[in-house]
């Protein structure tokens, strides 16, 4: 059989659910090619008065704080040395790499000029904060991609290069979590220069660090949520125990947003704050469903030890994030009397891009050692001496 | 970030809405022709809108140039990736296409609502009033302000800000942070049509966060690596003594 035989065939054989979710990537790529052929006025709903839609809402301003589980879990492993929760780690690389590699497809789609994107690298604004996030974006997703080849080289053997890797391991987790750090709460500059554009509610100097904390947050509910999927519908182990841990941090980075939100809000907004309705019913939405009811849910034992909870629990944060993004960088910046609806195109997209990430994150749990690693049955020595083995490679 | 500047020198528009009389030849000369959109867009820079107000019972129109206020800190140059827009040291804020990448923070940024898309491309570039940097590079006037029959004075900021302090009217110049466009107007701006808009440099709002990114990367990462060392170094300690206790063990067997 050729190549592509064996692929059609191999491809025959997954479940339903992935070809449903190679269906929608098919629909996505097709709706982004629309994008360039027929430009972006008339397949978005994007005009003067809203810049920015859909695409940097979910695909940018949302995503990457979804992806944020990566730098928290290897710094909470590797720096604080919390090293039972290892076998969650490559989970969340993987994960991470993903989010990151489809937050560039998706900026990409949206630059008018896409082809330019390297501009970036050699006509520096240090002032501006999408140059700042988008060197960051690179040099994580080149971080990411550094720390995913260490599955890879366990599953080829490659002795040499996973001893390479190992002993890059802390400092490439120390440079995710000060590049995460930076580009996390850079997303929350974005809109510091939106001064009287948006909605009073959002609009507070803390901004950033706002973004930064509930980076944080979601990336540890994100592990939860993957890990208990994984185990339901991929037949991983129940990791329930290791997730304990995690949710025992929870109240803590849950409280503090929740202080730090409510200090800005009182202290450094300025009114009014409830002269828009539904606005109101948005924050109230974010704040009370997306945080306080989770930061109550995980301060109780019983929640964090039974899994079905812990996982809800989960969901009520990840709901509060995303709201939270979309109140940011689109809802708060509405002008009520002319609103912005995404187009059909620009959501074929995105769900394509959210699909994406789903389809190949089963794919390469499906092929690679994700879920099984344990650092100490890995046979880190070099087989041969290295003359020997390049010899055999030859040979 | 920037060295700092004066701006006094610098070519600034004094447009007189008193005098204005709506004949719309700036909007003309500036690229328009005889087309009067109801919008600022990719085709038009610059556009006279005008409000109908009645005063003493009578009817009375007052005009407004909308164009690019050419900002002494411009926000749409702070926050561009690649710093596609420059202040020029003549005054004008210009626009370099061949830098653009297209991602539109600009006109998220601009408090005036100014840079616009080519929405109808495949490839969109931004659109906005040069300043006609071209003529006032060789000592010329700005088109609009050549073709002004009585509202448009083109010169040095200080001498239309003493001019302007003449004339006594109402007065606009701080907006942003000050802008190489003053207005002189009869009405309140806000019955005009003009947006509030703060008088604090719009990139100073981003820039006291962005100005603690360097700190804040060398704090995280020397502060997780000291983390990591402490906790790492915990462990080898204990298993050191570990290992010594067992070969004290051993030696105390043999």
């Amino acid at each position: 059989m050729s190549v592509a035989e064996n692929v059609v065939t191999e491809i025959k054989g997954y479940s339903l659910f992935l070809k449903f979710l190679m269906l929608l990537v098919v629909l996505g790529a097709v709706a982004s090619l629309a994008r360039f052929v027929y430009g972006l006025g008339i397949t978005t709903n994007l005009n003067d008065t809203y810049p920015w839609g859909l695409w940097i809402s979910f695909d940018v301003v949302t995503a990457v704080p979804l992806a944020a589980g990566a730098f928290t879990l290897g710094a909470i492993v590797h720096c604080f040395n919390i090293k039972k929760l290892e076998p969650l780690v490559r989970p969340a690389i993987v994960t991470g790499f993903l989010g990151y590699s489809l937050v560039s497809v998706g900026l990409l789609l949206d630059l008018g000029q896409p082809q330019r994107g390297w501009h970036i690298l050699f006509y520096w604004n240090p002032h501006s904060p999408m140059f700042e996030v988008a060197l960051c974006v690179m040099a994580y997703t080149t971080v990411l991609f550094l720390e995913l080849l260490s599955p890879v080289a366990e599953k080829f053997g490659w002795h040499v290069s996973l001893r390479v890797l190992r002993w890059l391991e802390m400092p490439l987790v120390i440079a995710a979590a000060a590049i995460s750090t930076l580009h996390q709460s850079t997303l929350g500059t974005f809109f510091l220069i939106a001064v009287d554009k948006l909605h009073n509610l959002w609009y507070n100097p803390m901004l950033p660090l706002l973004f930064w904390v509930s980076a944080i947050c979601s990336g540890i509910c994100i592990i939860i949520l993957e890990a208990t999927a994984s185990h339901k519908w991929m037949g991983q182990p129940n990791e329930g125990e290791l997730m304990q841990i995690l949710a025992k941090i929870l109240p803590w980075t849950l409280g503090s947003y929740l202080v730090l939100r409510f200090y800005s809000l009182l202290f450094l907004a300025q009114g009014p704050f409830f002269d828009r309705p539904l606005l109101t019913v948005s924050f109230l939405l974010e704040v009370g469903v997306g945080f306080v009811l989770p930061f109550i849910l995980f301060c109780r034992r019983s929640v964090r030890e039974n899994d079905r909870q812990r996982a809800y629990a989960a969901g009520l944060v990840i709901f509060g994030l995303v709201l939270n993004r979309f109140n940011v960088s689109m809802f708060g910046m509405m002008d009520p009397k002319k609103l912005y609806m995404p187009s059909l195109i620009e959501t074929l997209v995105t769900v394509g891009i959210i699909a994406a990430h789903i389809l190949f994150f089963v794919l390469i749990a499906k092929y690679f050692p994700i879920f099984e690693h344990h650092p100490e049955t890995v046979d880190y020595s070099i087989p041969d001496p290295l003359f020997k083995t390049a010899g055999r490679d030859i040979s | 970030m920037r060295p700092p500047r004066d701006f006094f020198r610098d070519a600034t528009f004094l447009i007189d809405l008193t005098k204005c009389t709506g004949c719309r030849s700036c909007q003309f000369f500036s690229g328009e022709g005889y087309q009067n959109p109801p919008a600022m867009s990719e085709y038009t820079f610059t556009r006279i809108k005008f409000l109908d107000y009645s005063k003493n019972g009578q009817n009375e129109f007052a005009f407004y140039k909308e164009m690019c206020m050419h900002c002494n800190d411009p926000a749409c140059a702070s926050v561009c990736p690649v710093g596609a827009f420059r202040k020029t040291a003549e005054g004008p804020v210009i626009y370099q296409q061949d830098l653009c990448i297209g991602c539109r923070f600009c006109m998220i940024a601009c408090p005036f609502g100014i840079p616009k898309y080519e929405w109808s491309k495949a490839l969109p570039l931004v659109r906005k009033c040069t300043g006609c940097y071209s003529r006032v590079r060789e000592g010329l006037a700005p088109a609009c302000a050549t073709a002004c029959p009585t509202a448009i004075t083109y010169g040095p900021r200080d001498e239309m800000l003493k001019e302007a302090e003449q004339r006594l009217a109402r007065f606009r110049k701080d907006e942003a942070g000050g802008t190489s466009v003053l207005y002189l107007s009869r009405l309140p701006f806000d019955e005009l049509g003009f947006k509030q808009v703060t008088q604090r440099p719009l990139p100073e709002y981003t820039w006291q966060a962005l100005r603690l990114v360097p700190g804040i990367f060398v704090t995280v990462g020397s502060g997780l690596a000291a983390i990591s060392w402490i906790n790492h170094r915990k462990d080898r300690l204990r298993k050191e003594q570990e290992e010594q206790a067992a070969q004290t063990d051993k030696l105390k067997e043999d």
